[in-house]
């Protein structure tokens, strides 16, 4: 009895964990980006899903494309399709409705160094790519 | 009987539009390394344009400034651009005898988009700016939205489809 308590309170903490922490592959990338964050600042507490939602959303200035905003492209619903400037349909960014997103390091870093340039005209910070995959890999 | 008459009319129809436009069809699984990375990197952003509609140094001009392709940065790594340009290089109006696509060309003149082509201006003389803006076409390169058998290299049937909501 006692074994079978324990056993379920540690099922609830394991499955609080799980719903903590984004799926392996895309953690690992997480952490990846923690760990570069990390040895530019000592102090780094830690990435904040909260401020990756709002980059999402946010207007941004300086980009050289049409679109202002992560949404102009993507959407403002992770989990629906988006669509190109040339028409063409984008997967959802939403791991929930597509795991093989932020899978792969090198198309992660292929897609934040282009799309960062085209909206902001500029590279994103390693907080800004942290804080955004925080946010998009627990949609 | 009627099942067969109708699938050698479609397969008829289809050799003649392929045909009419002259281009070589894109298979959907590419053997040549090329042609995949550019249907896959290309491809991710916009229909992977039939590369026989621009000459040679137009490719190369588009694939020397990916970083600024029409307003968006396009960067790939230099081997998949190399892989890219020499497969489109390979595939330009010159290289399969496309010559529609050099007509009214200057040897110094360097397109980088189809849409302007003489050719492709006179094609589309009658499609209007606001048939462009409907939401289910949005711009001129998305071929596809009139022409749904564009990535075959299959140019008709071409029809506006009616506008909807946005």
């Amino acid at each position: 009895m006692r074994l079978a308590t324990s056993l379920a309170i540690l099922g609830v903490a394991v499955s609080a964990l799980s719903a903590l922490a984004a799926p392996a592959a895309q953690q690992a990338i997480i952490d990846q980006y923690a760990a570069e964050a990390k040895k530019a600042d000592p102090g780094f507490k830690g990435f904040n899903a909260d401020a990756g939602k709002e980059f999402f959303f946010a207007k941004h200035t300086g980009g050289t494309g049409e679109a202002d905003a992560c949404t102009g492209c993507h959407t403002t619903d992770p989990k629906k399709a988006g669509e190109t400037r040339a028409g063409q349909a984008i997967d959802p960014i939403a791991v929930s409705v597509n795991p093989s997103r932020y899978t792969d390091p090198a198309k992660v870093e292929k897609w934040f160094g282009r799309n960062c340039d085209t909206v902001l005209g500029r590279e994103c910070t390693v907080i800004e790519k942290g804080n955004f995959l925080a946010f998009i890999t627990m949609q | 009987m009627r099942a067969l008459l109708l699938l050698s009319f479609t397969v008829a129809a289809g050799a003649v539009a392929v045909a009419t436009i002259g281009v070589q069809a894109q298979t959907t699984t590419p053997t040549d390394p090329g042609q995949a990375a550019f249907q896959a990197e290309c491809g991710a952003c916009h229909m992977p344009f039939q590369p026989q509609f621009l000459p040679a140094r137009s490719w190369e001009l588009v694939m020397a400034n990916l970083s600024k392709h029409f307003k968006e940065n396009a960067s790939l790594d230099k081997p998949t651009t190399e892989l890219i340009k020499n497969y489109l290089v390979a595939h330009s109006a010159e290289a399969t005898g496309y010559r529609r696509a050099l007509q009214g060309l200057n040897a110094a003149d360097t397109p980088q988009r189809i849409t302007e082509s003489a050719w492709w201006v006179s094609e589309h003389r009658r499609v209007t700016d606001a048939q462009i803006a409907q939401s289910n076409i949005k711009s001129r390169a998305n071929c596809v939205a009139c022409h749904p058998n564009a990535r075959r290299a299959a140019y008709e049937p071409a029809i506006v489809p009616r506008p909807v909501a946005p």
